[in-house]
């Protein structure tokens, strides 16, 4: 009875995360066309690739885990899903950050709407090369 | 240039339309219904892991490793060796440049980059090296494996620098001795079963890797390792395998190496500019 409550608890989870990864999803692709900026577009990419690739992702990996019917290979398919969330995780935000300074040091697009600039002012105070 | 943007884009998406059309309603691309394999097909399917025929087997449950090593295998071997010459062709194109590996200044990337790249850098070879050894059981194989270790010399170069690799040996001339190393073994594979049977005079052929009843010596295809069982290495598969494994890793990080040198060191001592 304990174990059916937490199978069907971790299913509903499982399936929460696929549905907040299709609308991350969709407003990533809705940020990619409205924002004006290439670093704030970077930014939707970013919410599309953890929101949209990592959260479906684990909650797949949880969905196989609760479904009887796959036999052993609901293991695979989690481990499979857990494996790919845990490199996708460590590696769309360094894509990100390296596209990202990569525009920032080549003086491509100016920086805007813009606070405050520390990686100017450390070029500036020549503490890193520009 | 707003209204030649659009024109532009419907253009395209009328493009693709009549193209689906055609190919969904007069079935220009003919697919056959697939409710049974072809004869060639079967065959292959039938024979390359049936005992029951040890006569045409190869002990591989894996068609295409089978018919790439085994069956066609010197066409493989060609391939191969084309490969080799193609690498060689390109190193001839540098081969006054000397390297010293104290000047080449790249820093590479940032110090985020640098760390995760590390970190992934150690995960590639595995899945690399898995996919090589498991070319007789799954698909993949030698070459697939070297290419996935080309990524993390790749992923090397760009993130860490040429630098990162110079300083940890991964020299031109030790890079081509292992992808050479790849091609003796490869030949020594391909041989043996051939000089055996001459020396005790037996029928062998070039490339052989199952025994025949009219041709009695083979590779074998199961070793026993006491506790972990028995396990099945499909002959000389799984050397072939390997050795294309080495030969292609270190023939494509050699090609990455080279092309990521800096300019100034590959015009030095030429005549352009």
């Amino acid at each position: 009875m304990m174990s059916e409550i937490i199978n069907m608890l971790v299913f509903y989870i499982g399936l929460i995360l696929v549905f907040l990864g299709g609308i991350l999803d969709l407003l990533a692709a809705i940020g990619m066309n409205r924002f004006k900026n290439f670093y704030l577009r970077l930014h939707a990419a970013t919410i599309g690739a953890i929101g949209g690739g990592f959260y479906p992702l684990i909650g797949l990996g949880l969905i196989s885990l609760t479904l009887d019917w796959m036999g052993t290979n609901r293991f695979y398919v989690a481990g499979i899903s857990f494996t790919t969330a845990f490199f996708l995780v460590l590696t769309a935000p360094v894509g990100s950050h390296a596209l990202a300074q990569g525009t920032h040091k080549s003086r491509i697009v100016e920086p805007e709407p813009i606070v405050v600039d520390r990686l100017r002012e450390d070029e500036e105070k020549g503490l890193i090369e520009k | 240039m707003k209204n030649k943007e659009i024109l532009l884009g419907v253009l395209a998406g009328l493009i693709v339309l009549a193209l689906v059309y055609l190919l969904v309603s007069l079935a220009i691309i003919i697919v056959p219904p697939q409710e049974d394999n072809r004869w060639l097909a079967s065959w292959f399917l039938e024979t390359t892991y049936n005992s029951e025929r040890k006569e045409l087997w190869s002990a591989s449950p894996e068609v295409v490793t089978s018919i790439l090593w085994d069956y066609r295998g010197l066409d493989t071997v060609y391939e191969t060796s084309v490969f080799f010459f193609a690498i060689i062709g390109g190193l001839m194109l540098v081969r006054s440049v000397k390297i010293d590996p104290s000047k080449l200044g790249i820093r590479g990337m940032s110090v985020i980059s640098k760390t995760v790249t590390k970190i992934v850098l150690v995960s590639i070879p595995v899945v690399a090296v898995s996919v090589a050894l498991h070319g007789h059981l799954t698909p993949g194989g030698g070459f697939q494996g070297g290419s996935i270790f080309a990524v993390a010399s790749l992923l090397a170069i760009v993130a860490l620098g040429v630098g990162f690799l110079y300083r940890r040996g991964w020299s031109k001339v030790r890079l081509l001795g292992f992808r050479t190393m790849g091609l003796i073994i490869i030949s020594i594979v391909i041989m043996a079963v051939f000089i055996t049977g001459l020396t005790i005079g037996a029928t062998g052929y070039i490339m052989q890797n199952q025994w025949k009843p009219w041709a009695p010596i083979g590779y074998g295809y199961l070793i026993n390792l006491g506790l972990l069982g028995n396990v099945l290495y499909s002959g000389s598969l799984i050397f072939l395998n390997i050795a294309e494994f080495l030969a292609v890793s270190a023939g494509l990080s050699l090609a990455f190496i080279i092309m990521a040198l800096p300019r100034e060191e590959l015009i030095k001592g030429g005549d352009l500019e």
